[in-house]
């Protein structure tokens, strides 16, 4: 085990320094000066030519990489070229809204996908699953972006209400406040991952409800309870587990569109405005943390299994 | 700090009593959004004319009210608060935190000059030697970086003019001052003396401009541009308290303004907005008290949904482009420069783009009354000509081209409409979407072939047709199409000398005339209409099209509620 875990690691490491490289170079090669759109029209050109100095841009490549990864080794993200501002003080304040995004969304998923997808199998071809499954294809067919749009206008325009749409607002200091302003966007963002959660729980109980060891399970005279939760379901998880693990690495630079629209102040918002200005420093933490994020959150789904499928063991 | 909730609640903080206030004040709250949803009917206040926008006439009798906030809203970055070099939602705080000379518009003639660090200006005879006399009672407001809280006086013009004309610094006002102005000095404390090359028609419009020319604080300047792009310390009517990119800008009364009791307001928050459906369903939820309407149809629709709403409705000064790289092929050959505008149907873009409203534009946008050219006229300098395009394409054998754009959402209905026209005419426009920074670095280089040009927009008419100058709109040859024409370099710098109003305005005519004789490589689609929705608690609300007449205007108003 503690080898597997070693090896994953070196991995991991491998990716990441795969996608450090893939980021540095994209945001490069896609040609515009950075510093120009920065300081504007106005700008002269020896301004210019100063700022390019300052930020090491008429370094090569290699010097600017090795540069940055020298950085980054000591959580250093540098500064914001737009605002000026230290990378690291905006990822802080943005960071929890993210994150509790991401936890909000994974929650939803949980708390819905998983228990409508088991009534949908053990009530198979009964109105509930009719209505499981209508729930699934629409949450799975619908962009998360168009849904988030009406879910804003809607009782904006018809009953004069919209979630705070421009307070950072902390669990801690106003709870309310924040479910009101997090809940409707995670709600958006949930709805394709429960579905496919919906429809995957339900696909694999329903497997499972027909193995034999189930059938002895009922055989015995176990209660209908007992055979679904604690025999059918432990057996079903195991694919929800990764799938659930892929969405939760994904739901951190997957909200870049709902923290748009709903104006959170989150790391998706800082990225998209800071691949737009060429913010060099801001995207390429902001990619690197996101990568960093779904490469653990992977391993930690592949150690999971072993408690999940006493079967599973790594060596 | 914010206190923590959960320790609150469990340290027996809030008791049972203050939870079931708490839900009866949501219940409350929820039955008041209810009628808020159910009210409406009502199609408000709208201009009384096609030009003119409609000023609040019942406060007159009201006396205003100190205090509460007035939260508007914005989209966009706010990227710092560098006095001379904003170009961003940074503007607002600044127009508000510095002083300038005084505030004038070419838009808003009737308002005339409101001074503001002077107190009265006059030029010599010759029209070259200006003096401005300054008040004694404008101090700094108070700030945390020990610039002393001191009147502001000449030597502040002085060093804000000598920062904005070194060129190192990159200012807006960098152009403007290199080409027309020559000498200035103090020769006390109340008096500031500026001195022009020639004759320049627009000198107050570029001292008063909000993007050119705030007064800063010498010791404030010589902090340097960092810290001047972090925060403002000037001795404006207001003091910024809060400025967090993306989220919020609050200003808040400057207790040493010279204009004793204003401003009313307690603060005036700018909410930033990533998206403007986000910002209009924050408006109709009353988490704003003001929003900006992309048209006249979504302007009509938010007033007949809520009672009492006031729509202001002004002739826009912003409008888009059409550029063309005359050091490119095919548009070094003047015929393709004016096919392509033959074959441009403006009142297509005015129909789909602007929901009807708008005007067909030439090189100076209608909003400028006096110095655009005649409707008729214009109609018949760029007339929309199907045919005649196709001929103008066959002959100089072209049946296709490129040109680029940025990829904002803005921009799709534009590429659309102008591939569309074009392929009418004969001609396969070819579009190469290109992301933000892209375009723009090769836009100023001048390496794109053609290009949707965006969001031009222009206080003066002579900036306005300084794309037609040699050297371009900067000067500089950035955002160069290559046109050079000693003729109308002539017939721009008369019409800048021309002091006479009137005479003046029939030299920007005359220019035009003269642009559409050498087959300009820059054409403007149409003029838009500002739109914009307040609420009716907002008091003295500076509308017009000119900002900086709004910006000094500011200070007036006051919450009615």
């Amino acid at each position: 085990m503690t080898r597997y875990v070693v090896r994953r690691f070196a991995l991991a490491a491998l990716i990441l320094w795969v996608v450090s490289v893939a980021v540095f170079l994209l945001l490069r090669v896609a040609g515009g000066d950075p510093v120009i759109l920065q300081q504007g029209m106005s700008a002269t050109p020896e301004r210019i030519a100063q700022v390019h100095k300052d930020l090491n841009l008429d370094d090569p490549y290699y010097v600017q990489y090795a540069l940055w990864l020298k950085h980054m080794a000591v959580l250093d993200f540098g500064h914001s070229g737009v605002t000026g501002t230290e990378v690291i003080h905006e990822f802080k304040a943005r960071l929890p809204v993210s994150f509790q995004l991401m936890l909000m969304t994974l929650g939803w998923t949980i708390l819905v996908g998983i228990p409508f997808g088991i009534i949908s199998a053990v009530r198979r071809n009964s109105a509930p699953d009719y209505a499981v499954r209508v729930f699934a294809v629409f949450g799975l067919s619908v962009p998360a972006f168009w849904v988030a749009t009406l879910v804003l206008m809607i009782p904006a325009q018809n009953w004069g209400y919209a979630p705070p749409l421009n307070e950072t607002t902390s669990i801690f200091s106003e709870p309310w406040a924040n479910i009101r302003q997090l809940g409707p966007p995670s709600l958006v963002l949930a709805l394709g991952s429960m579905a496919s959660i919906m429809r995957l729980t339900r696909s694999q109980m329903l497997e499972v409800l027909r193995a034999d060891y189930v059938r002895t399970a009922r055989a015995k005279g176990l209660n209908e309870r007992v055979v679904v939760v604690r025999h059918a379901l432990r057996n079903s998880l195991v694919p929800v587990v990764t799938v659930l693990g892929l969405q939760m690495s994904g739901l951190l630079g997957g909200s870049v569109i709902i923290e748009q629209i709903f104006n959170l102040r989150g790391l998706g918002q800082f990225i998209f405005a800071a691949i737009l200005q060429k913010d060099f420093a801001v995207a390429q933490s902001v990619v690197m943390f996101t990568a960093a994020t779904a490469v653990l959150s992977t391993l930690a789904v592949d150690l999971l299994y072993v408690f999940l499928d006493p079967r599973i063991r790594y060596s | 700090m914010h206190d923590n909730y959960w320790l609150r609640r469990a340290n027996g903080r809030v008791s049972r009593r203050g939870f079931m206030g708490g839900v009866l004040a949501a219940g409350a709250g929820a039955a008041g959004l209810g009628v808020v949803g159910c009210g409406g009917g009502s199609s408000g206040k709208i201009a009384a004319d096609a030009t003119s926008t409609p000023r609040p006439t019942a406060v007159a009798t009201l006396t205003p009210k100190k205090g509460g906030i007035w939260n508007s809203g914005a989209t966009g970055t706010i990227a710092g608060v560098a006095p001379f070099s904003s170009n961003y939602n940074g503007v607002f705080p600044i127009a508000l935190a510095y002083n300038y000379l005084f505030v004038n518009s070419l838009l808003n003639p009737e308002t005339g000059y409101l001074y503001d660090l002077a107190t009265k200006h006059q030029a010599q005879v010759d029209q070259v030697t200006w003096t401005f006399n300054l008040r004694a009672d404008a101090k700094i407001a108070p700030n945390k970086y020990g610039i002393p809280e001191r009147p502001l006086d000449a030597d502040d013009v002085k060093a804000s003019f000598d920062y904005i004309a070194t060129k190192a610094n990159g200012t807006n006002a960098y152009a403007p001052f290199s080409q027309y102005f020559d000498k200035w000095d103090a020769p006390d404390k109340q008096t500031f003396r500026l001195v022009t090359k020639k004759p320049y028609a627009f000198t107050e419009n570029v001292i008063s401009h909000n993007l050119y020319c705030p007064i800063v604080p010498r010791e404030w300047i010589a902090k340097g541009a960092d810290m001047m792009k972090a925060d403002a310390v000037g001795g404006g009517a207001y003091v910024i308290k809060e400025l967090t990119e993306g989220q919020i800008e609050r200003m808040e009364p400057n207790p040493n303004y010279w204009d004793t009791g204003k401003p009313y307001l307690g603060a005036m928050v700018v909410k930033q907005f990533s998206d403007l459906v986000t910002w209009r369903s924050a408006f109709q939820a009353g988490q704003t008290d003001s929003y900006a309407p992309q048209n006249a149809d979504e302007a009509a629709q938010l007033v007949s949904a809520e009672k009492g709403l006031i729509r202001y409705s002004d002739p826009g000064l912003s409008y888009n482009s059409f550029w063309m790289n005359m050091k490119q092929k095919p548009w070094d050959d003047g015929r393709v420069r004016r096919a392509v505008n033959m074959a441009t149907n403006r009142q297509e873009y005015i129909d789909i783009i602007g929901h009807g409203v708008g005007e067909p534009i030439g090189p100076i946008t209608y909003a400028f009354k006096s110095e655009a050219l005649p409707k008729d006229e214009l109609a018949k300098l760029q007339p929309f000509d199907v045919a005649g395009a196709k001929a103008l394409f066959q002959q100089a054998g072209v049946t296709e081209f490129k040109f680029q754009h940025p990829t904002s959402s803005n921009v799709a209905d534009y590429v659309t409409i102008f591939v569309r026209q074009m392929q009418a005419a004969g001609v396969t426009a070819k579009a190469e979407p290109l992301d933000a920074g892209t375009w723009y670095g090769q836009y100023l280089g001048s390496t794109l072939t053609a290009s949707l040009s965006l969001n031009q927009q222009y206080v003066t008419p002579d900036l306005a047709v300084t794309w037609y100058r040699t050297g371009g709109i900067t000067g500089n040859n950035r955002f160069d199409t290559g046109f050079s024409d000693r003729e109308v370099d002539a017939a721009l710098d008369k019409a800048a000398a021309t002091i006479d109003a009137k005479a003046r305005a029939m030299a920007y005519q005359d220019v035009q005339r003269l642009v559409y004789k050498k087959d300009p490589a820059f054409f403007n689609f149409f003029g838009i209409r500002n739109e914009y929705v307040i609420r009716p608690h907002i008091m003295n609300y500076p509308a017009g099209q000119a900002t900086n007449i709004q910006y000094a205007m500011n200070k007036n108003v006051w919450i009615n509620k």
